[in-house]
C-alpha cells in the first residue's frame, strides 16, 4: 500500500530531493494559506477526508499557529511531526533551532521555500509607497517588524536561483537587519519520509483519532 | 450651532477610515471650538472609524498597514480631544494591564486591542512584548487593575499564559483579576483548560468582553 505524504509547499523541493524506501504519494499545499490558519485547516482536514486507502499519512506540517489543532484523522494513522512550526525541520533538529532562536530572538528566518510568500514583503513596500507615500510607508515598516534583529537565510541544497538570495538581502536591507545565513541540514525531512518516526519527535494519530495541542507540548500535563 | 452634531461625528468615522489623518485633526478641533462632547465624538467618531477600518480588515479590503495608518489618525485625533474630557469620565474607567506574554515579541495585534480598549473608556497599562509572568502580576496589583490581557501570536509561547494564571492562584488573588488571552493560536477552550476569564478573537471582541466582564465584577 502506498504512503501519502500531505506537506506544505515550503519544504516542497527539500522533501522531493529525499530518495525514498517506499511507494510515496505527495500532496502539497500552498504556502498561500499559511498566514489564514482558518482556511488551512479547512484545506487540510478536506484533503485527510479525500485520502483513504493508504497505508499511512504522513502530514508534514506542525503545529503552525494552531492550525493543524483538532484535525480528525480518516481511516489511516496519522504521523506527524512534533515541531510548533517548519524551521526546526529544516534546520534539522529541536536542538539545531532552539540554539538560534536563543541566540537572537528577533530572527525573521528565510529558506528559498519561504521566499515563495516573503518575498511579497518587498512588493507590498512597493504598493504602500505608491499609494501613501515614502514616509508613511517606512512608518508602517518599522511598526510591523521592528522587533526583528537579523534576517536569518537557511540553505537547504534547492535550487536557490541569484534573484531569491537577492531578494532575501533586499528584504534584509529594507528592514534594517543583518543578514546571516546558515547551512540547513536534511535529517528531519529524511525522518518525515522514511521514519524511522520515533515518538520524541513524531506523534502517531490513530484512524478516526484528534490532533491535540498537547501533543506538541502544550499545556500537556493539565 | 451651525454644525449637525452627528453629521460632524460620521465625518470624523469617515476620515479614520481613510486614514486622513490631518482631516481628523480639523474636525476634531472643530468639536472642541463648537464645545460638543468630546467624549461622544471619540466614541462615535474615532471609535467608530476603528470598528469599521476593522472591519474592511476582516473583509480583506483593508491590510495591515492600512489598519495602522488608520489608527495614526485616530492617535491624532484622540490628541485633541482628550484635554477636553470632564473629570468625571476619567474617574470611572477601569484599568488594563496587557502586554505580549514573555519569549514573543510580535505585537500588532496587542496594539489594536491597546487601541480599541482605550478608545472604548478604558485605563491602559501597556507593558509591550517579552512580559515575564510576575510583571503582569505586580503592575495589576501595583495600579488595581481589573484586567489583565495577555497576548501571544507563537504556540510556543502559549504555555506562559498558564504560568500567570497559576501565579495569580498560587498568590490567592485570581479572584481579585479578570484575565482575558487572545492571539492567533489562542482558542476557547485554551482559556478554558489554563482557567482564563475569557477569550477573545479579535479586538472589537475584546471590547465587547472586557466590558462585560468589568460589568459582572461591578
Amino acid at each position: 500500500m502506498t504512503v501519502k505524504i500531505i506537506a506544505c509547499e515550503v519544504m516542497k523541493e527539500e522533501l522531493l530531493a529525499i530518495k525514498v524506501d517506499e511507494q510515496i504519494e505527495y500532496e502539497f499545499i500552498s504556502m498561500g494559506l499559511h498566514l489564514y490558519p482558518k482556511k488551512l485547516h479547512k484545506e487540510l482536514q478536506s484533503i485527510i477526508n479525500k485520502s483513504v486507502g493508504y497505508s499511512k499519512i504522513i502530514l508534514a506540517f506542525g503545529l503552525c499557529g494552531g492550525t493543524t489543532r483538532d484535525l480528525k484523522a480518516a481511516d489511516s494513522t496519522i504521523i506527524l511531526p512534533r515541531v510548533h512550526d517548519c524551521l526546526p525541520i529544516l534546520l534539522g533538529s529541536k536542538t539545531r533551532y532552539e540554539h538560534f532562536s536563543q541566540q537572537e530572538k528577533g530572527t525573521f528566518y528565510l529558506s528559498c521555500g519561504w521566499m515563495i510568500t516573503e518575498k511579497n514583503i518587498l512588493s507590498e513596500h512597493q504598493r504602500v509607497c505608491g499609494k501613501y507615500g515614502e514616509k508613511k510607508a517606512q512608518k508602517i515598516l518599522a511598526r510591523m517588524y521592528d522587533s526583528y534583529k537579523k534576517v536569518l537565510f537557511i540553505h537547504t541544497n534547492c535550487t536557490e536561483d541569484d534573484a531569491t538570495i537577492e531578494q532575501s538581502q533586499e528584504i534584509a536591507k529594507l528592514l534594517n537587519l543583518t543578514y546571516e545565513s546558515v547551512q540547513g541540514e536534511n535529517t528531519y525531512l529524511h525522518k518525515i519520509v522514511n521514519g524511522p518516526w520515533n515518538d520524541e519527535e513524531f506523534a502517531q494519530i490513530p484512524p478516526f483519532g484528534i490532533i491535540e495541542e498537547e501533543l506538541f507540548g502544550v499545556c500537556a500535563t493539565k | 450651532m451651525s454644525v449637525n452634531k452627528e453629521e460632524l461625528f460620521k465625518k470624523i468615522s469617515n476620515a479614520v477610515v481613510e486614514m486622513e489623518e490631518d482631516e481628523v485633526v480639523s474636525l476634531a478641533n472643530e468639536v472642541v471650538a463648537q464645545q460638543i462632547d468630546a467624549y461622544e465624538a471619540i466614541e462615535q467618531g474615532l471609535s467608530d472609524g476603528m470598528d469599521k477600518a476593522g472591519q474592511l480588515f476582516e473583509d480583506e479590503e483593508y491590510f495591515i498597514p492600512e489598519l495602522l495608518l488608520c489608527s495614526d489618525a485616530m492617535y491624532a485625533g484622540l490628541d485633541v480631544l482628550k484635554p477636553h474630557l470632564k473629570i468625571n469620565e476619567h474617574a470611572e474607567k477601569h484599568k488594563v494591564v496587557i502586554g505580549v506574554v514573555e519569549g514573543d515579541t510580535h505585537d500588532i495585534g496587542k496594539n489594536l486591542v491597546k487601541i480599541m480598549l482605550e478608545t472604548s473608556g478604558f485605563e491602559i497599562f501597556d507593558l509591550g512584548r517579552d512580559i515575564p509572568p510576575a510583571q503582569f502580576v505586580e503592575k495589576a496589583k501595583e495600579v488595581g487593575a481589573k484586567i489583565i490581557a495577555l497576548a501571544t501570536l507563537m504556540t510556543t509561547t502559549m504555555e506562559a499564559m498558564d504560568e500567570v494564571v497559576q501565579l495569580l492562584k498560587k498568590e490567592n488573588i485570581k479572584n481579585q483579576y479578570k484575565v482575558i488571552i487572545g492571539g492567533g493560536p489562542i482558542s476557547q477552550s485554551f482559556a478554558d483548560k489554563i482557567g482564563a476569564d475569557g477569550y477573545a478573537v479579535n479586538a472589537a471582541d475584546a471590547v465587547k468582553l472586557a466590558k462585560r466582564l468589568v460589568e459582572v465584577a461591578a
